[in-house]
């Protein structure tokens, strides 16, 4: 499944992935935590709050020693070629705000993780803030959190969420 | 222990009715649960088996979810009265308990399985088939640990989530339970069900008792199952395990364990959990059943036949069940009613011959044929060696060989053209049983601590006491109080226990199937039409 995982990240990022690479240690794991989330089955990682938000121990042993392998290309479901959309269409809207892929999807992972896993009652972008305070900027976090509740409702994020 | 529900609350648990249940008697019901088991949504539990089709085989099996949820909210209430919960939170963790299942799919786990997307792109079926099952053996070898714990019941096919989103938008749940406890929030019994320790702190004991190795409906489907089949895997001593049950609070959050007199019936039912899998979930004839259903559920929800909704678009099914009833209809009653629809439709032009095929023999309580002398089941505690049991075995071979083929469209095609019937056409199936998802500390920090991967040494020994948290959550606890203080601790990294010793034991099962051969009858099988 490692390899899978390796894989979905060249597809999402359209470069292989390097173990040796902090951004793409990070990335990676935010990649599958929200393909997790659309509904695509990874394995059984466990994901906990860590430094960048949600953060599986499992899954970076899994991925640590793996390189992605240009010349074995896999034949994606139609399913996960959607929600490799998704995220693809997150990240669009990101660059679209001026934000690099890795503290957008780290800003949208853990709106998620906060919304669903740790906060109770009240507002989640301030707990963000909270716990992360150089993600401050208001109109970002807003537009995450956006993000995040159309993948709870809806279970995709398109071209049609971005549009509207 | 902090209750959940306002303490002030003059709530009083009173029942008003009951049911007679055949496992544990009388279950009592207070107004509340009354009212939601008349509920449509809820009664569709009496149309989904608890076992899916073991009934076949084990002709007592007939036991739904319904009886199961019920039983459940019983045995669980006994946990809360033990543990000293006020009545209020008696009433929330009873519902959740009721609640827990309402989310399931058509023949409950094999519905569930056949809805979880692939993520890789498969030319066949089989080809799908295969890749599962090789990822399956591997599991031989893979240590367990808690990580079905945490997140994992939120994928957003795992029936508690659909279940969970079914009570946020159930206006019907929410209205009876804002009449009748308008002290419980409704989205507290969503967050037991799912097992959102990390959400409500608070309802730490509460999501224990529903979700740890040794829950309430972990006692009642292993009772009940032996019950209803008719084995004798479900000797528990309830009355033992619930009296020593205790509660004590570590890492900052409520522990539910056993007491040290309570040991051995755990040990007992872990065990006896054990052997109710390998002998009644992994017998040949039910694997065959289930693996001929699987392919069906698989392939209507695909096409979106027979009203079974796409994978993708449960989620709205669900979201407004009360104005939409597909999910109503979403039991094991549409299972059977494309199997007769495909088996009486019979064209081999719309569908592919192995599922009309599956529906024929379905149809008539048939299954396919399992290969004389390819039923390979090994256990140990020693994964090197089974795996090189399971990898010299002819099915293994012929798992492989049939992993390098390419099929043609033959078994799946929709070409009118292939008229004639396979004499051979071998499918494999693998099964992986274990003992328990625990494994002791040690093993634990070796796995994930012994190397500081992040080199932040701080850091690494935060994550290993959120992680440690986490474990006793999720696992079966041996609360010990002595003159020393009160010792928490794993029940494998119990002296006391056996499961201390034989915690590594895997059982390992590799059959090979005919896919178009009777069981018991050696003819090719030939539909109708040919």
């Amino acid at each position: 499944m490692s390899r899978v995982i390796t894989g979905l990240f060249q597809e999402v990022f359209g470069r292989p992935y390097s173990p040796t690479n902090q951004d793409d240690r990070v990335m990676i794991q935010k990649n599958t935590y929200l393909l997790e989330k659309l509904g695509l089955e990874l394995g059984d990682f466990w994901f906990l709050w860590d430094t960048f938000g949600p953060y599986s121990l499992e899954l970076r042993n899994a991925v640590s020693d793996e390189v992605t392998k240009e010349n074995e290309p896999i034949q994606y479901s139609d399913f996960a070629k959607e929600q490799i959309n998704s995220i693809k269409c997150i990240i669009q809207l990101g660059q679209s705000i001026a934000q690099n892929p890795r503290d957008w999807l780290e800003v949208v992972c853990s709106l998620h993780y906060l919304k669903n896993y740790i906060i109770a009652e009240g507002d989640v972008i301030s707990e963000l803030e909270r716990r992360k305070p150089h993600f401050s900027n208001r109109s970002v976090t807003s537009k995450a959190l956006d993000i995040v509740n159309t993948i709870d409702t809806m279970g995709c994020y398109n071209d049609s969420c971005y549009e509207s | 222990m902090i209750p959940v529900t306002n303490p002030e609350s003059d709530y009083r648990i009173t029942f008003n009715d009951r049911i007679l249940d055949s496992v544990h008697g009388y279950i009592e019901l207070t107004p509340v649960e009354r009212k939601i088991i008349e509920l449509p949504i809820f009664k569709r539990l009496q149309s989904i088996k608890q076992l899916s089709l073991v009934n076949l085989v084990f002709p007592g099996a007939e036991h739904t979810r319904y009886t199961h949820s019920l039983g459940v909210m019983f045995l669980v209430d006994k946990m809360a009265v033990q543990l000293g919960f006020t009545d209020g939170d008696r009433q929330l963790i009873r519902l959740a308990g009721l609640l827990h299942d309402i989310g399931h799919y058509p023949l409950s786990h094999v519905g569930e399985s056949a809805y979880k997307p692939p993520t890789k792109a498969y030319d066949t079926f089989i080809q799908m088939h295969i890749d599962q099952t090789l990822q399956d053996i591997e599991k031989v070898e893979r240590p367990a640990d808690l990580l079905h714990a945490g997140g994992i019941k939120d994928k957003p096919f795992h029936h508690e989530a659909i279940g969970a989103r079914l009570i946020e938008n159930s206006k019907e749940i929410k209205n009876l339970i804002s009449s009748y406890c308008n002290f419980i929030n409704p989205l507290h019994i969503c967050d037991i069900i799912i097992g959102r320790y990390s959400k409500f702190p608070t309802l730490s004991a509460m999501i224990q008792l529903m979700h740890s190795e040794l829950d309430a409906d972990r006692i009642d489907y292993l009772l009940r199952d032996a019950s209803f089949s008719g084995t004798s895997y479900g000797v528990v001593d309830t009355g033992i395990i619930i009296k020593n049950l205790a509660c004590e609070n570590k890492y900052g959050v409520d522990i539910v364990g056993i007491k040290p007199k309570g040991i051995s019936a755990s040990d007992q039912f872990l065990i006896n959990r054990f052997f109710s899998k390998s002998q009644i979930i992994c017998n040949r004839h039910v694997a065959a059943l289930e693996f001929m259903s699987q392919a069906i559920i698989r392939y209507v929800a695909e096409k979106e036949l027979f009203d079974f909704p796409k994978a993708k678009n449960l989620r709205q099914y669900v979201n407004k069940y009360e104005s939409d009833n597909t999910f109503m209809k979403f039991t094991d009653h549409l299972f059977w009613n494309a199997v007769y629809a495909l088996d009486k439709d019979n064209d081999n032009i719309k569908h592919p011959t192995y599922i009309l095929n599956f529906a024929h023999m379905l149809a008539r309580h048939q299954e396919i044929k399992t290969i004389n002398g390819t039923d390979i089941t090994c256990s140990g505690m020693e994964y090197e060696k089974l795996l090189r049991s399971i990898r010299a075995s002819k099915p293994y071979i012929n798992l492989e060989s049939n992993n390098k083929s390419t099929f043609d469209r033959f078994v799946e095609g929709y070409e009118p053209s292939h008229g004639t019937v396979m004499d051979d056409y071998l499918i494999q199936k693998a099964h992986v049983v274990s003992l328990t998802d625990n494994i002791p500390e040690k093993e634990y920090d070796k796995r994930f601590f012994s190397e500081n991967g992040d080199s932040n040494v701080d850091k690494n020994g935060e994550r290993k006491e959120n992680y440690n948290k986490y474990r006793l959550q999720d696992g079966l606890v041996v609360i010990d109080k002595n003159d020393g203080g009160t010792d928490i601790h794993l029940l494998v990294d119990d002296n006391r226990s056996i499961i201390k010793s034989i915690f590594p034991l895997r059982l390992a099962i590799l059959r090979e199937y005919n896919m178009f051969k009777y069981e018991d009858e050696n003819d090719v099988y030939k539909r109708t039409t040919t």
